[in-house]
């Protein structure tokens, strides 16, 4: 980490502290406060529902940004393993009746047992066969959830009962606001960690050179399939998350278009690091969220233009920024706010 | 075994669009590297094209179907220009990535330009009835399908093997640096593939509407159609093709031996078992990695 001038690391704890300096604490703790007491009270029910997604969608992309980000694998499953994990909460609250703290983690470990199995088999691969193995695996998934309509409901879907922490129920968006974003908290903390420890290294070093990598004694396959199991695991949460949030679980919830979107949140944000899935999502959501605002209105404005086209003009957007940032910042918003925080730094002497 | 045999026959012919449809994305891959997701929607748009040029315009088939083509060539040109263009040399990843942009924008662009609803079918052109196939029944359309798959085969086999044009993409495709310094222009080049893969991607479509009507999520043959290339290897023209003859056999033995809802997932469980086995595709080229 770039210090500010004036600032030294004298201490291993020092250096290896991920807040460093007063103004970082002080803006952490400001940040926190703002998402969890100021916007509760100031958010109309747009904004929550605008923030709940923007909340699931960071859990989501911060597990795919390990996998792709961190080890450089590329999965285009992800909404696939989202499915299981929803569909697993689905059926152990609505048929079971578990509590939410128990779905919730079985969820992310079913679907990380999922991710596994086809990592297993997926990872043996490279690249562009990566991406059509998880494509097969995504709708491979979801063609054993039709297969079992008695399990799952077919085509109807599930209705999911709301969570419930002691006696608080929540079914409201402002209760289940404090759930999802203490998941997106939590989630990007372990992200944050993980990239410091041997197995985040260890993936780093698989990206940037496979073969220099192993000779380093690091098992890729190995490496690769815990990269893809916590992969998983976030998409199982997210999945949870979102089964909680719309009580109701079907297929139409996770499609490949789903997928295209998650993976080009991640890369718009800037893959490989722990801000560039917050920005990615933040961007893209209220991009998704603005538009579809506006659509009614547009509708409005020009009744000769079919609903249709005014559905389509997010998707359209959203292809032209993925194309966009990749020729111009191909590192995402990500560096960009690197470079906004050096000139920052070295202020008046940036240039 | 009648059954066996009309399947097999089903199946081939609708193999030949998807070994088309590979057939396009390869010489893609080979000239520039670009793994071009959005195949599947030039495929659709192929088929949208020729719809709007025979039943639009009332133009003679022959004609809608060369326009449908020279109207892919055109877009193709253009996608070698943006988004492609100031990409050469990137690393395959972004390149992708760039593609799976433009494979949603182009969705979004014909959600826009021809709505949601299904669009009909081709103003009929080829003789309706079944022909009598040694107890099988064949249907024209599928026929002249599965003819001009053959034939644009042999013809790109012939490129491939015996002019100028074929010797330079080999060239690129075996080392483009070298290529370059050899004094081939890579953007004339580039051009070019993207042209004809794209025209190529047309047909495809026209033969894909004529046997399933045409709806504007005709693109998902894209998906079907790198799993062909996939199951060949990248490399190989010819692999496609049978990777695409495999894929659609096996989708119609699978929809009505074991189920319909199987019939779209068997291609990619053929898939992954073959990648499993020979991980570079039956007939692609395995690569030794040095540091």
């Amino acid at each position: 980490m770039q210090l500010p001038p004036g600032t030294y690391n004298t201490s291993y704890s020092q250096d290896m502290a991920v807040v460093r300096t007063r103004l970082q604490w002080v803006l952490l703790i400001v940040f926190l406060l703002f998402v969890f007491v100021a916007i509760p009270q100031i958010a109309n029910r747009f904004w929550l529902s605008v923030l709940i997604n923007i909340a699931i969608w960071i859990v989501a992309t911060q597990g795919l940004n390990i996998l792709l980000g961190y080890c450089g694998v590329p999965s285009m499953g992800h909404a696939g393993f989202m499915a299981v994990g929803a569909y697993t909460t689905a059926i152990l609250g609505a048929r079971y009746d578990l509590p939410f703290w128990v779905a919730m983690p079985c969820a992310g470990l079913a679907a990380a047992a999922v991710g596994a199995a086809f990592g297993v088999a997926a990872l043996r691969v490279k690249t562009f066969y990566i991406v059509l193995a998880t494509i097969a695996a995504a709708l491979i998934i979801q063609y054993l959830i039709s297969l079992f309509p008695s399990v799952t409901g077919g085509p109807m879907g599930i209705v999911v009962q709301p969570a419930k922490i002691g006696g608080i129920v929540l079914d409201h968006a402002k209760d289940f606001y404090y759930l999802a974003m203490a998941m997106a908290v939590l989630g990007t903390v372990f992200a944050l960690n993980l990239a410091r420890t041997r197995v985040g290294r260890a993936l780093v070093a698989i990206r940037d050179n496979a073969i220099a990598a192993e000779a380093m004694g690091v098992n890729i396959l190995l490496y690769k399939t815990i990269a893809f199991g916590i992969c998983c695991f976030y998409a199982g949460i997210a999945g949870s998350l979102m089964a909680y949030y719309m009580m109701f679980v079907n297929t139409d919830l996770f499609t490949f278009d789903q997928s295209i979107w998650l993976m080009g949140t991640v890369l718009i944000g800037g893959a490989g690091t722990t801000v560039g899935p917050i920005f990615g999502t933040t961007f893209i959501q209220l991009l998704k969220q603005g538009i579809g605002r506006l659509g009614p209105k547009l509708v409005e404005a020009f009744p000769s233009v079919g609903a249709g086209v005014i559905a389509a003009i997010a998707p359209a957007v959203f292809g032209l920024v993925l194309m966009l940032v990749f020729i111009f910042e191909p590192r995402g918003l990500a560096h960009r706010w690197a470079l906004f925080k050096a000139h920052y730094r070295m202020f008046p002497f940036s240039s | 075994m009648t059954i066996f045999f009309q399947l097999l026959l089903v199946g081939i012919m609708a193999g030949a669009v998807l070994g088309l449809t590979a057939m396009g994305f390869i010489l893609i891959y080979r000239c520039s590297g670009i793994f071009n997701i959005a195949q599947g929607e030039l495929v659709a748009i192929g088929a949208l094209l020729c719809f709007a040029f025979l039943n639009g315009l009332n133009l003679h088939p022959a004609l809608a179907i060369f326009l449908a083509m020279l109207g892919g060539a055109l877009i193709g040109l253009l996608l070698s220009r943006f988004p492609f263009g100031p990409l050469t040399g990137q690393p395959m990843l972004a390149l992708f990535i760039v593609s799976l942009g433009l494979l949603v924008f182009l969705r979004a662009g014909i959600l826009m330009v021809w709505g949601t609803r299904d669009i009909g079918y081709f103003r009929p052109f080829l003789p309706q009835g079944a022909i009598d196939f040694a107890g099988l029944a064949l249907y024209p359309r599928e026929l002249f399908g599965f003819g001009v798959a053959a034939a644009l085969l042999l013809v790109f086999l012939w490129l491939f093997r015996f002019t100028r044009f074929g010797l330079v993409l080999r060239a690129v495709s075996e080392d483009t640096r070298i290529a370059r310094s050899l004094g081939i222009n890579l953007k004339v080049l580039i051009a070019v593939a993207f042209a004809i893969g794209t025209a190529v991607a047309a047909v495809g479509g026209v033969i894909l509407g004529l046997t399933q009507g045409i709806t504007t999520n005709l693109g998902d043959v894209g998906l079907a159609g790198l799993a062909a290339v996939l199951i060949g290897g990248m490399e190989s023209i010819l692999g496609g093709i049978v990777g695409g003859l495999l894929i659609g056999v096996v989708t119609a033995m699978a929809s009505y031996y074991i189920g319909h809802g199987f019939g779209g997932v068997a291609a990619y469980v053929v898939m992954l078992i073959i990648l499993l086995v020979r991980p570079y595709g039956l007939f692609g080229q395995e690569r030794i990695e040095r540091v």
